[in-house]
C-alpha cells in the first residue's frame, strides 16, 4: 500500500495549482510582472520586489536545535526497507531495476534477510551496514525514490538535505565523517540528499562531533524579514494586504512610518497574527506550540487565536492528521489562484493518476516567502523560507503539485 | 573592533534613536509613534462608559469621614455621600459608589485632581488608577490631527486635571454621555491613545563573550527558546542584528506595541504581572494558573544587584501583600511595560518613564526581584 491517499481529486480540480517539480515557486511571483523573483540560494540578504506587500528586506538566518534537545536525537536506523503492498515477484523486479551489482543482489534475495509484517500487507529486507556503505549513487537514488512512497519510509520519502561545504568546514568534522558523508550522498534532481546518516553517527565516538554533527544535519534555513519605508509608496495596497483576524486591515503599523521618519524597517513579527507571532524561529517546547506540532496545526491556526489540535497528529496515523486538514480545506476555505495573499494556505500534493497525497502544507506570506513547520517532530522550527528553501526541504521523488486556497472569512 | 560597532552605532543615530551598549550586546532604539489598535478602543469604550468606584470603606459613616480628606465642596461631598448613589458590597468587601452625571461635569479641575488620587489608591477603579494621560507641551494637537470637532476637544481639555507634569482625564465617561457617537468616541479614543513607543534591535556580534551574552539573554538558560536564534545571531556573518520582539517568549512577543481588545477590559495589576513574569518562567508556567501562581510564590526572591534581562520591577499594592503593577527588565534602562496609564499599550519604555508615568504611585517604590527558583533536591 502506499503512503495514505486521498480521495480530494474531484475538489483540488479549479484550485491554482503551480507543480514544484517544474520549478514555479509560487508563481504569485511572476504573475506581478517580475522578472527574476527569486533570489540565488547563496544571497545571505536581499530586498524583495515590491508588490502589494510593499518592499521587504530579507536576511538568511540558520536556526538548529538548543543543545538539550539536540542531545537527545538520535538518527533512526535505516537497517531495514519496507515495500508495502508488494509483491517479493514485484520487489525482486524492481531490485533488477536498480542499477545494482550481481554481488549486491544477492544478500537481497536470501530468505534470511526477508520477512512479512504480522498483517502481510509489508514485504521487509534487511540490509547491512556495510551493504548500504558500498551502494552506488544511482543505486541509492533509484531505491531511496521507489521506498518514498511507502509510509514506514520516512527517512526515504524526507532525506536531510546535505549540508553545504561550508557549513561542514564550520563544523570541523574530521575528514572520515566528510568523506563518508559524500560517498552516501545521492541527489533528488538537482538536490543533494542524505538517508543514511547513522551510518555517519557510528564512525563518531566524541561527544562534541557527534553533537556537531547532529547540529549541522538538524539546522534549518530560515529568514529574517522586514517591511521597509518605502512600502509607504503603495500605502492603500499595504494596508489591505497586511489582514489581521478576521480580515481587518493592519494599519497601525504603517501610521507609525508615517509619524517617525528614521524609523526605515518594520520586523514582519509585528505583522503576523498572534499565534505566528508567538512561534517565529523558536522550536515547539509544549508551550504555546504543543512538542507534536505539524505543518497543518500550524497552516490552518494561522489567523486562530487559539488553535485547534485536530491537526496534530496521533502516535502512528499521520494520515489521520493529513485527511482532517483536507476537511478542513474543503469546509472553511476555498480555491485560490495565483497571485497568493496573506495567510493563503498552500498545499503541496504529490498526485498519481489514481492518488493524491498531501505532503505538506505553508501559509503564504509575501512574496515568494512562505511561513513552515517542516515535519512532526520538536526538532524543526517554525521558520520563514523562501519557496525555493520548502522545495529543497522537500525533494520528493516525484513533481508535488501545489494548491492554494483561501479562508472564507478573509476573501473578499 | 568593538568600539568601531559602538561608534558606527552611536554617529548613525538621529534624534530619534539611541544607543545603550552592554555587556550583552548594543541596542539601538528606534523611536516611533503608535496607537491602540481600533479593537482595543472599542472594548475600552464598551468597558469604561459606565462610571462605578469601587472603595474599600466598610460603611457611609466611614465614606463620609475619607471624603474630609479630599478636597471637595460641600455640595460634592453630599451628594457622593447620598445613600442614592451608594451600595454596600457583600462579603464586607466595602461600597460601590456610582456619581452622577452632574456631579462628575460640576467638578473643578483641582477637586478631580484630589478626588481621583483618593479613588485610584483602591483597585478595581481604572479610570482614576489608568487614566487617559496628555503631555504638557501640545496636548491637544493629536485630536486635530484626528479630526475631532473642536467643541469635543474643548470638553476633554475642561475635564482634565493636573497629573504627572501634564493632564489626565479620568472622566471619558463624561465625554461618551455628552457627544454620543460611537465612530466619534472612537477615534478619540485612538487620538488619545498616541504614544511614543520604541523599537529596540539588538547587535550581538563583536561584543563581550558568547557565554556570557546567551546566559544573559535566556536567563541563565532557564528559558532558552530564545538560545537557536542568539547563536545564528552570534555566528552570522554582519552585525545587522534583530528586533529585540524576537528574543521574547510567545506571550510578551504577541503583545508588544500591541493590544488585545480583551487585555483593555483587565485590570493592569494581573496582566502586567503575568506578562512580565514570562520573561523568566516557562511558557507551560505562564499558561497553567496554578503552576503561575507557584512560580511567583516560590521562584522571585527580592535582590539588590545590577538589574539583568528578565526580573521583574514591582510595585506592591498598598497595606496588601498583592502586585499593584510589574513591568520586565530587557538591558540597561529597558524594560518591557504595559503602560501604567491610558489604555495600556504594551511596549518597550525607559525604567524612568514607567516610574514617572502614574502619579498614583508615588509614593511607593518598585522592587526588584529575580526568578530564583528553589534547588531541585
Amino acid at each position: 500500500m502506499k503512503r495514505s491517499t486521498l480521495t480530494v481529486i474531484g475538489w483540488l480540480v479549479g484550485a491554482g495549482t503551480l507543480l514544484i517539480g517544474a520549478r514555479l515557486p509560487v508563481a504569485a511571483s511572476d504573475s506581478y510582472g517580475r522578472s527574476n523573483p527569486v533570489p540565488s540560494a547563496s544571497a545571505r540578504s536581499w530586498l524583495s520586489e515590491s508588490g502589494p506587500w510593499g518592499t521587504m528586506r530579507v536576511s538568511r538566518l540558520r536556526l538548529a536545535p538548543p543543545d538539550p534537545l539536540l542531545a537527545k536525537i538520535n538518527f533512526k536506523p535505516e537497517s531495514e526497507w519496507a515495500f508495502q503492498g508488494k509483491s517479493w515477484v514485484e520487489i525482486d523486479a524492481f531490485l533488477a531495476r536498480a542499477e545494482l551489482t550481481p554481488d549486491q543482489l544477492v544478500p537481497l534475495l536470501q530468505e534470511e534477510n526477508r520477512r512479512q509484517s504480522e498483517d502481510g500487507k509489508t514485504r521487509l529486507i534487511k540490509v547491512s551496514d556495510q551493504f548500504r556503505l558500498n551502494l552506488s549513487s544511482e543505486s541509492r537514488r533509484i531505491i531511496y525514490d521507489e521506498l518514498a512512497s511507502f509510509e514506514p519510509n520516512l527517512t526515504q520519502a524526507l532525506p536531510f538535505a546535505v549540508p553545504t561545504p561550508e557549513a561542514l568546514v564550520r563544523a570541523s568534522l574530521r575528514p572520515v565523517v566528510v568523506d563518508t558523508l559524500r560517498r552516501l550522498t545521492f541527489y533528488r534532481g538537482t538536490h543533494a540528499c542524505l538517508v543514511d546518516a547513522d551510518l555517519i553517527a557510528t564512525l563518531i565516538s566524541d561527544p562534541m562531533e557527534l553533537m556537531r554533527f547532529k547540529r549541522v544535519m538538524f539546522s534549518y534555513p530560515s529568514l529574517a524579514v522586514e517591511l521597509t519605508r518605502s512600502s509607504l509608496e503603495r500605502r492603500a495596497e499595504v494596508n489591505a494586504y497586511w489582514v489581521k483576524p478576521g480580515g481587518k486591515p493592519a494599519s497601525g503599523l504603517l501610521r507609525a512610518f508615517d509619524r517617525s521618519p528614521e524609523l526605515e524597517t518594520i520586523d514582519l513579527i509585528h505583522l503576523l497574527p498572534p499565534l505566528p507571532r508567538k512561534l517565529l524561529h523558536t522550536f515547539p517546547d509544549g508551550g504555546f506550540a504543543p512538542l507534536q506540532a505539524n505543518c497543518f496545526w500550524l497552516s490552518l491556526n494561522f489567523f486562530n487565536p487559539t488553535p485547534d489540535r485536530r491537526y496534530l497528529p496521533g502516535s502512528e496515523d499521520f494520515g489521520q492528521a493529513a485527511a482532517e486538514a483536507m476537511q478542513t480545506l474543503q469546509r472553511d476555505y476555498e480555491p485560490a489562484q495565483p497571485p497568493f495573499r496573506f495567510g493563503d494556505v498552500l498545499a503541496l500534493i504529490s498526485e498519481n493518476r489514481d492518488s493524491h497525497e498531501l505532503v505538506h502544507m505553508v501559509v503564504y506570506i509575501a512574496d515568494n516567502i512562505v511561513l513552515t513547520k517542516n515535519g512532526r517532530t520538536p526538532n524543526s522550527p517554525f521558520v520563514l523560507m523562501t519557496f525555493a528553501d520548502i522545495e529543497q526541504t522537500y525533494p520528493w521523488p516525484i513533481p508535488l503539485n501545489v494548491h492554494g486556497y483561501r479562508l472564507r472569512s478573509v476573501a473578499p | 573592533m568593538v568600539w568601531a560597532v559602538i561608534l558606527a552605532a552611536l554617529s548613525a543615530q538621529g534624534a530619534d534613536t539611541s544607543v545603550v551598549v552592554i555587556p550583552q550586546g548594543i541596542i539601538e532604539s528606534q523611536r516611533v509613534r503608535l496607537d491602540a489598535p481600533i479593537e482595543a478602543c472599542e472594548a475600552y469604550l464598551d468597558a469604561q462608559t459606565e462610571r462605578v468606584w469601587r472603595v474599600n470603606t466598610p460603611s457611609r459613616g466611614a465614606w463620609v469621614g475619607q471624603l474630609f480628606g479630599v478636597e471637595l465642596s460641600a455640595a460634592h461631598r453630599e451628594a457622593l455621600s447620598d445613600p442614592t448613589v451608594l451600595r454596600v458590597l457583600p462579603d464586607a468587601e466595602g461600597l460601590e459608589v456610582r456619581p452622577s452625571l452632574a456631579g462628575l461635569q460640576a467638578l473643578t479641575a483641582e477637586e478631580r485632581e484630589s478626588l481621583y488620587a483618593f479613588i485610584a489608591a483602591m483597585p478595581g477603579n481604572h479610570a482614576e488608577r489608568w487614566p487617559l494621560v496628555f503631555p504638557r507641551i501640545d496636548p491637544w494637537s493629536r485630536f486635530d490631527r484626528a479630526g475631532i470637532p473642536t467643541d469635543v476637544v474643548r470638553r476633554i481639555e475642561a475635564l482634565c486635571y493636573p497629573f504627572a507634569g501634564g493632564w489626565a482625564l479620568s472622566d471619558f465617561s463624561v465625554i461618551a454621555a455628552e457627544f454620543p457617537d460611537r465612530d466619534l468616541l472612537i477615534r478619540v479614543l485612538q487620538a488619545a491613545s498616541e504614544v511614543d513607543a520604541t523599537i529596540p534591535r539588538l547587535r550581538l556580534r563583536e561584543v563581550g563573550p558568547v557565554a556570557e551574552a546567551l546566559s544573559y539573554w535566556t536567563v541563565d538558560h532557564q528559558n532558552a527558546f530564545a538560545l537557536p536564534l542568539l547563536e545564528t545571531l552570534l555566528e552570522a556573518d554582519t552585525a545587522e542584528g534583530i528586533d529585540l520582539i524576537a528574543l521574547l517568549p510567545g506571550l510578551p512577543r504577541s503583545l508588544v506595541n500591541d493590544l488585545d481588545a480583551s487585555d483593555v477590559r483587565f485590570d493592569f495589576s494581573a496582566s502586567s504581572l503575568m506578562v512580565s513574569a514570562s520573561l523568566s518562567v516557562l511558557p507551560v508556567d505562564v499558561l497553567n494558573r496554578q503552576r503561575f501562581r507557584a512560580r511567583i510564590e516560590q521562584g522571585f526572591r527580592d535582590v539588590a544587584d545590577e538589574p539583568r534581562f528578565g526580573d521583574l520591577l514591582v510595585l506592591d499594592q498598598r497595606d496588601k501583600n498583592d502586585v499593584a503593577y510589574a513591568c520586565a527588565v530587557i538591558a540597561g534602562d529597558i524594560v518591557f511595560a504595559k503602560d501604567p496609564v491610558g489604555l495600556g499599550l504594551w511596549r518597550f519604555m525607559r525604567r524612568g518613564d514607567v516610574l514617572n508615568r502614574n502619579p498614583n504611585f508615588k509614593d511607593r517604590s518598585f522592587t526588584l526581584r529575580r526568578y530564583l527558583p528553589p534547588l531541585q533536591p
